[in-house]
């Protein structure tokens, strides 16, 4: 099953998922704190880039999951004649309205989510937004900045609910919390779809094969070169045979004395690999 | 191979160039999906060279990309490009990326995406190929142009009719020979254009335990058989492509059953040239390839590296020629083999 990380901009947005998946209070660090049980994460970063910047950046060096699943969702602006309040989208293309850089999400699984494009602004907007496409925020662009040095684009999805008409700033609790709580079932199915898509591929040198890996490194104290070419061997006993090479275990109790008798040992696994 | 479950299909999003959308040919592509997300971006490479993207994982989903190409719109010959002994040899990219999933393809590592670029300004394209034909070295020879050499065409002709205006335009010029390579079964697009002598059709062909190992996504030999047969029968030039020859187990019991099963099923007399290759790949590609989908036991055989390209040992190859050849010979003369 994949992992999933949840960005969210405010505390408000993020509550009802907290609340739905039954998340518990972690801490990365004294002052980064984040949500979680099982296979589900949430992280808030707080409004705008800076904030992004920060906390975001702070976690994602730190995190471990090789098979994660960024969904950034939130409350976002949108336009009269091509939204609608409360309804969820799907987000294409991402522009920054700061650097005119535009971001676009691989958009590969099949969500029945409706698609549009949007702009990160670095203010809210009141005056309607004539000016931009689609919806407005005010992290995505940076999220999908910083995340994208981790993740493929495939594994960042950007969700937004569209809370004004770019009329208003709305960011209460009480206003952000009924929108994203009505969600929460669409996001529930999108969230059981990332778990079990096949979107995220297995490496393939599991955990296991890669610590049996390196403990042959050290045993048989091999080279850099020698290190690579069983990496090497390795994987190819494991694409065209299969994944079992444990017989190699046998090699952990040897005791290696020259280079003579590593090259001879070397040698003598390489062929057993290429058999 | 596909399995591509709650995956889109494929070309649920175009994204289109700027200026691409002025095209006839990108009007046409458009109005063939009409239910597909269209996302407007500066430059093709925006959307094609994003880092991060993954190739495998593309292939089960492929987008499309209306792009105007920027010169040039010839290459000259590679050296993993058979040229079948014609000097004026080129080939040019309308289209890059392919339908196809064929593991053996310098494709899979090409390009950092899976997604198809289509280039919509064809008249630059024509315009770059009467030049050449005027340019062209040896003038007691034509130009010969492959013009599916980044892709299979005519895989994707019901998508993008480039087959089509390639050989409209080739019927109206002097000195040119269009080489269309494919493995494609889908020759009823082309049954109501008009054959034509300065157009060649080329049919990869693989025994089909190589097509069901390696040549992913692709259709049945039968059904290559069949579209064979139907471009003889319209009078088509058909080149037969046995390139690359895999070496699996048992390679010559296969490939020689193959080729007999072959020359019973398809008229060979009417047949134009054959051409025949071995496995081969630029060194950077073969890396890029085996770290995207490493389970592939194509990675893992022991090549030898000639001037950035990874092939079969020289043993092997010359084995290989011997075999073919011996083959070959006994259906074509050996003016009409083309051996790389």
């Amino acid at each position: 099953m994949n992992h999933l990380l949840i960005i969210t901009a405010l505390q408000s947005e993020a509550e009802p998922i907290i609340k739905q998946y039954q998340l518990e209070k972690k801490h990365h660090s004294e002052k980064l704190f984040y949500f979680q049980r099982e296979r589900i994460t949430c992280l808030t970063t707080g409004v705008g880039e800076k904030n992004v910047r920060k906390r975001l950046g702070a976690f994602l060096q730190e995190l471990t999951c090789s098979n994660t699943i960024l969904i950034n969702i939130g409350i976002a602006g949108g336009k009269k004649d091509s939204s609608e309040i409360g309804t969820m989208y799907l987000i294409n293309k991402i522009t920054s309205d700061k650097s005119g850089k535009a971001w676009l999400p691989d958009i590969l699984l099949k969500t029945g989510i409706p698609e549009v494009q949007l702009t990160t602004v670095s203010k809210g907007v009141t005056d309607g937004g004539e000016k931009y496409k689609g919806l407005v925020d005010m992290e995505a662009a940076v999220i999908f900045e910083t995340a994208v040095e981790f993740f493929p684009v495939h594994c960042l999805v950007f969700l937004k609910i569209v809370s004004d008409y770019m009329d208003e700033v709305l960011d209460s609790p009480e206003q952000v919390l009924p929108i994203m709580s009505n969600n929460l079932s669409k996001l529930d199915s999108i969230i059981t779809l990332m778990q079990n898509s096949e979107i995220v591929r297995a490496p393939l040198l599991n955990e296991q094969h890669e610590r049996l890996l390196t403990d042959l490194n050290n045993t048989l104290k091999l080279t850099e070169t020698q290190t690579h070419q069983l990496k090497n061997k390795i994987e190819g006993y494991i694409a065209i045979k299969d994944d079992d090479f444990s017989f190699l275990s046998n090699y952990l109790h040897i005791e290696i004395n020259s280079k003579q008798e590593r090259s001879k040992i070397f040698y003598e696994i390489c062929t057993k690999l290429s058999s | 191979m596909k399995s591509a479950q709650n995956f889109l299909p494929d070309f649920s999003h175009i994204y289109i160039e700027d200026g691409a959308e002025k095209y006839p040919l990108a009007k046409d592509i458009i109005k063939r999906f009409p239910k597909a997300e269209k996302i407007y971006i500066p430059d093709y490479k925006t959307v094609f060279n994003r880092s991060g993207q993954d190739f495998i994982q593309q292939k089960k989903s492929m987008n499309l990309i209306l792009a105007v190409k920027k010169p040039p719109f010839l290459y000259e010959s590679t050296d993993i490009l058979q040229d079948a002994g014609f000097e004026n040899f080129v080939y040019t990219t309308p289209l890059l990326n392919c339908l196809y999933n064929c593991q053996y393809c310098f494709l899979q590592g090409m390009y950092p995406s899976a997604n198809l670029v289509a280039f919509a300004n064809e008249d630059d394209f024509f315009k770059a190929a009467r030049n050449a034909v005027v340019q062209r070295k040896n003038k007691n020879q034509p130009l010969v142009l492959s013009i599916s050499y980044n892709t299979d065409l005519l895989a994707s002709e019901n998508i993008i009719p480039f087959c089509r205006h390639w050989i409209e335009f080739a019927s109206t010029q002097s000195d040119i020979l269009i080489e269309i390579r494919t493995k494609s079964a889908l020759f009823n697009v082309l049954k109501n254009v008009k054959p034509h002598k300065n157009v060649l059709l080329g049919w990869t062909l693989s025994p089909q335990e190589v097509i069901e190992k390696y040549e992913w996504d692709t259709p049945p030999l039968d059904r290559r058989l069949n579209a064979v047969r139907q471009a003889l029968e319209k009078g088509w030039k058909v080149r037969l492509c046995f390139d690359p020859v895999m070496i699996i187990p048992q390679w010559q019991k296969v490939y020689g059953r193959f080729l007999d099963e072959l020359f019973e099923a398809i008229p060979v007399d009417q047949i134009y040239d054959a051409v025949v290759g071995v496995f081969r790949m630029n060194k950077d590609f073969f890396q890029r390839a085996r770290k995207r989908e490493p389970k592939v036991d194509i990675y893992y055989k022991d090549y030898e590296l000639n001037k950035s390209v990874l092939s079969i040992s020289e043993k092997v190859h010359e084995e290989v020629k011997t075999f073919m050849l011996e083959k070959l010979e006994q259906h074509f003369s050996l003016d009409l083999i083309d051996i790389w």
